[in-house]
C-alpha cells in the first residue's frame, strides 16, 4: 500500500537575490512500513523537502508546484485545523539539533502532555503521562526523567525524547531530518538502533534524511540522492550500492571513507553545489561531472526507469549516446 | 540548586550591593566641594556658631565615626536631618513616594502594554509594512525629551481640548482611604485610596490626574520594550523548538503563547527592572511638568536648596529601591526559566 505519493514537488524561497528555487519536481512514492532515505550534501533541498511534506516551510518559502498525497489526503490543500491534525498524528518528525528542539522552559512531562492531549483533548493530564512513562521505558528512560527540564538531558536523551515525542500518538509516518548529525559517533549507533527497531515494532514508515550513506545502508529500504534541489537516482538501497548508475552516486560512495584502504587523504569532489537562486541549462551536476558531453550542458535530462525500481536522470543512460 | 536557594543566596547578595551603593554616596557627599554647615551662614561666620553646627550635624567626627553612624542610621531608617528644614529626610521622602510609585506603576503599564502588544505585532508581521510603521513610531516616541512629550500632552488635552487635567495628582481633598478587613489603611496611592473609601468619583478623578503622566513616561520607556519583544518574538519564534512544536500539531495558540512568547518576553522581564531605574529618573522630570509631588519634586527642591542632606537620603532612597526590583526581577525569573537556577 503507498502511504506517501509525491508528485512534481518544487520549493522557492523569496530571497532578496531573487527566487531560490531549493526543490524541483521532485517525485516519489513510499509505501507502508517502508524506509527512503534521502540523501544529499548540504544546501540539496533535503531538508526543505522534509519540512514541505508537512507543510511546514518558513515565512520566506512556498510550495510552487506540484502535489503531495498522504494516505489519501491533499496535504497542501488542507485547512490550518485538518493540517494540524495530521502533524503529529498521522507524521511526525524529529529534528537535526536535538539541543534547540525542545522548549526550555517546559519540563520533559509537559512536553508530552501537550502533544497527547493536542490531538485526544479528552484524555487527562495523569492519563497522559502515564503514557509518556510508558514511551520513556520504551526508550530506555527512566520515567523520572519527565519532571527533569530539557537542559538537564545530553543531547543522545534528548533526542531519545524527540523520538519518544514523534510517536507519542501512533503516527504512520516519521520523518528524521539528520538525526544524528549532531551527535557523538557511540550516540549515533545507539539512535539509529533504536530507530531500526521501533520502525519493526511499530509497523511505522520512515524518511530519513541524511547526508551519510553509511547512516541509510544500515536503515533504508531504498535511497533517493538528491542534489540542486532534485532527485537525480532513486533506487532500492542494495541496487544503489551495487550498481550506482548516477556520477554523483558513483563518487559520493567513493567518499565513504573505508579504514582499509592504503590512502590516508581524504577523497572530495572537486567543485560546489549550484547556485539554486539563478536558473541552470541543462543538467545540474554537469560542472562537476566527469563524464560530462555537449548535451549534458544544454539539455535537462529526464528521468528514465533504467531498471525495474531504479530510476536516473542522466543523459549516460537514455540511450541516445554522446 | 532549588529556588528556594536560589532565592536566599541571591537575596543575600543582594546586601554587599546595598552597602556598596550607599558608602559610595556617602563618599560622593564628603569629597564635593564646600563644607555643608557653612551652608546654614551667610557672608558673616561666626566661627564658635560653625562649630557649633558642625558639632550639631556630627562632622567634626572623624571620618570612620561619620561613616558607621550613617550606616547604623540607614539599617535603622534614619537618613538624617534635612538642612532646609530641619526635620528629619526619611519621614519626608516616604511621604512623597506613593505620588512617586502610583506614577511609575502607571507608566510601567502604559510601557509594557504598548510596547509588548506593538513589539509582537511587528514580529509577527515581520517586513511588512505595519512593521515599519511600528518600529517609526518606537524611535519617534524614545527621541522625544519626556518633559518636551509632557508638555505637548498638556497642550493638546488640558489646554485644547479640555478633557484632562493638566496637573497635580487630584481635584478634591486628599482621599483619607478606609477600612480593609479590618484594618484602616491609608496607602497615600490616591486610586488605592478612593476604593478603600468607597468613592468612585474621586477615584475616576484620579485615574484622569494619572493619564498624561503615565502617557508621557510610559510612551518613553515603550520603545525599549518594543524593541525588545520584537527582537526576541523573532528570535524565538525562528527556534527549532517552535518548528518541532508545530510539527507536533499543537494549537497554533500554544505555540504563540507558551513557546513563543513564554521564551520570548523573558528578556523582556530583565529589562523591566532595568527600565524601573530609568523610570525613577524620568520621574523628575515628568513630576516637574505635572506639577506631580513626589519623590522627583522632592529631589528637585533639594537640589535648589543646596540640602545635601536630603540628596542623600533621596539618593540612598531610590538605590534600595532598585536593588530590591532587581532581586525580585531576578527571582521571577529564576521562577520563569528553569535554567537560571543552575
Amino acid at each position: 500500500m503507498t502511504l506517501l505519493e509525491v508528485q512534481e514537488l518544487s520549493v522557492s524561497y523569496r530571497t532578496l537575490k531573487g527566487e531560490l528555487r531549493a526543490v524541483q519536481g521532485v517525485s516519489f512514492e513510499l509505501g507502508e512500513q517502508e524506509t527512503l532515505g534521502i540523501v544529499g550534501e548540504s544546501g540539496c533541498g533535503k531538508s526543505t523537502l522534509g519540512l514541505a511534506l508537512l507543510n511546514l516551510m518558513p515565512p520566506q518559502g512556498r510550495v510552487t508546484h506540484g502535489k503531495i498525497m498522504l494516505d489519501g489526503q491533499d496535504v497542501l490543500s488542507l485547512e490550518k485545523e485538518e493540517l494540524r491534525r495530521v502533524r503529529g498524528k498521522m507524521v511526525s518528525m524529529i529534528f537535526q539539533d536535538p539541543m534547540t528542539s525542545l522548549n526550555p522552559v517546559k519540563k520533559i512531562g509537559d512536553h508530552f502532555v501537550e502533544a497527547i492531549r493536542a490531538h485526544t483533548p479528552d484524555v487527562g493530564r495523569d492519563d497522559a503521562l502515564k503514557r509518556a512513562a510508558v514511551i520513556l521505558g520504551q526508550l530506555g528512560m527512566s520515567s523520572d526523567r519527565l519532571t527533569d527540564y530539557p537542559h538537564q538531558l545530553s543531547g543522545g536523551m534528548k533526542q531519545r525524547i524527540m523520538i519518544g515525542l514523534g510517536l507519542a500518538l501512533d503516527p504512520k509516518l516519521l520523518i528524521a531530518d539528520e538525526p544524528t548529525t549532531a551527535l557523538d559517533v557511540v550516540i549515533e549507533a545507539q539512535i539509529l538502533d533504536l530507530l531500526r527497531q521501533l520502525k519493526g515494532s511499530l509497523k511505522l514508515s520512515m524518511i530519513l534524511i541524511t547526508h551519510n550513506l553509511g547512516i541509510v545502508a544500515e536503515v533504508a529500504d531504498k535511497i533517493a540522492i538528491m542534489y540542486g534541489g532534485e532527485i537525480f537516482e532513486l533506487a532500492e538501497t542494495r541496487a544503489i550500492f551495487k550498481k550506482p548508475l548516477f556520477p554523483y552516486t558513483q563518487l559520493l560512495l567513493k567518499l565513504v571513507p573505508n579504514v582499509a584502504s592504503e590512502s590516508t587523504s581524504l577523497e572530495w569532489i572537486p567543485g560546489s553545489p549550484p547556485d539554486l537562486s539563478t536558473p541552470i541549462a541543462g543538467c545540474k551536476f554537469s560542472a562537476r561531472c566527469p563524464f560530462v558531453f555537449d548535451r549534458c550542458r544544454t539539455e535537462r535530462p529526464a528521468q528514465r526507469e533504467v531498471e525495474p525500481g531504479h530510476r536516473v536522470a542522466c543523459h549516460l543512460y537514455d540511450g541516445g549516446g554522446r | 540548586m532549588s529556588l528556594k536557594s536560589y532565592i536566599v543566596t541571591r537575596a543575600l547578595l543582594t546586601i554587599p550591593t546595598v552597602l556598596l551603593l550607599v558608602t559610595i554616596v556617602f563618599l560622593i557627599v564628603r569629597v564635593l566641594p564646600g563644607d555643608p554647615a557653612l551652608l546654614r551662614f551667610g557672608k558673616q561666620v561666626n566661627p564658635a556658631a560653625l562649630a557649633a553646627v558642625r558639632h550639631a550635624l556630627g562632622l567634626d567626627l572623624p571620618i570612620y565615626t561619620q561613616y558607621y553612624n550613617y550606616i547604623v542610621g540607614i539599617f535603622q531608617g534614619n537618613l538624617g536631618i534635612a538642612f532646609s528644614n530641619e526635620q528629619p529626610v526619611a519621614p519626608q521622602i516616604l511621604s512623597a513616594f506613593p505620588a512617586t510609585l502610583e506614577l511609575t506603576i502607571s507608566s510601567m503599564l502604559v510601557a509594557v502594554l504598548v510596547g509588548v502588544v506593538l513589539g509582537v505585532r511587528s514580529s509577527r508581521k515581520y517586513g511588512s509594512a505595519e512593521d515599519t510603521v511600528i518600529r517609526t513610531f518606537g524611535v519617534v516616541v524614545y527621541s522625544i525629551p519626556v518633559f518636551f512629550l509632557g508638555l505637548i500632552l498638556i497642550a493638546v488635552f488640558a489646554i485644547g481640548f479640555h478633557i484632562l487635567p493638566a496637573g497635580g495628582r487630584i481635584s478634591t481633598l486628599v482621599p483619607a482611604g478606609g477600612t480593609f478587613f479590618g484594618v484602616h489603611l491609608q496607602t497615600g496611592l490616591y486610586t488605592i485610596d478612593s476604593l478603600l473609601g468607597g468613592n468612585l468619583g474621586e477615584f475616576a478623578d484620579a485615574l484622569r490626574h494619572l493619564v498624561l503622566p503615565g502617557t508621557a513616561l510610559g510612551l518613553y520607556i515603550s520603545a525599549v520594550f518594543l524593541r525588545i519583544t520584537r527582537s526576541n518574538m523573532l528570535d524565538t519564534l525562528g527556534q527549532e523548538y517552535v518548528t518541532a512544536a508545530k510539527a507536533r500539531g499543537l494549537k497554533e495558540r500554544t505555540v504563540l503563547y507558551s513557546y513563543g512568547l513564554r521564551n520570548g518576553l523573558l528578556p523582556v522581564l530583565t529589562i523591566m527592572g532595568l527600565e524601573f531605574a530609568g523610570l525613577l529618573g524620568g520621574a523628575i522630570l515628568t513630576e516637574t511638568t505635572f506639577a506631580w509631588n513626589g519623590v522627583g519634586t522632592y529631589i528637585v527642591t533639594a537640589i535648589n536648596q543646596r540640602d545635601y542632606i536630603a540628596i542623600q537620603g533621596a539618593v540612598v532612597f531610590f538605590g534600595i529601591l532598585v536593588a530590591v526590583v532587581s532581586l525580585i526581577v531576578d527571582i521571577l525569573y529564576a521562577y520563569l526559566d528553569p535554567r537560571i537556577r543552575y
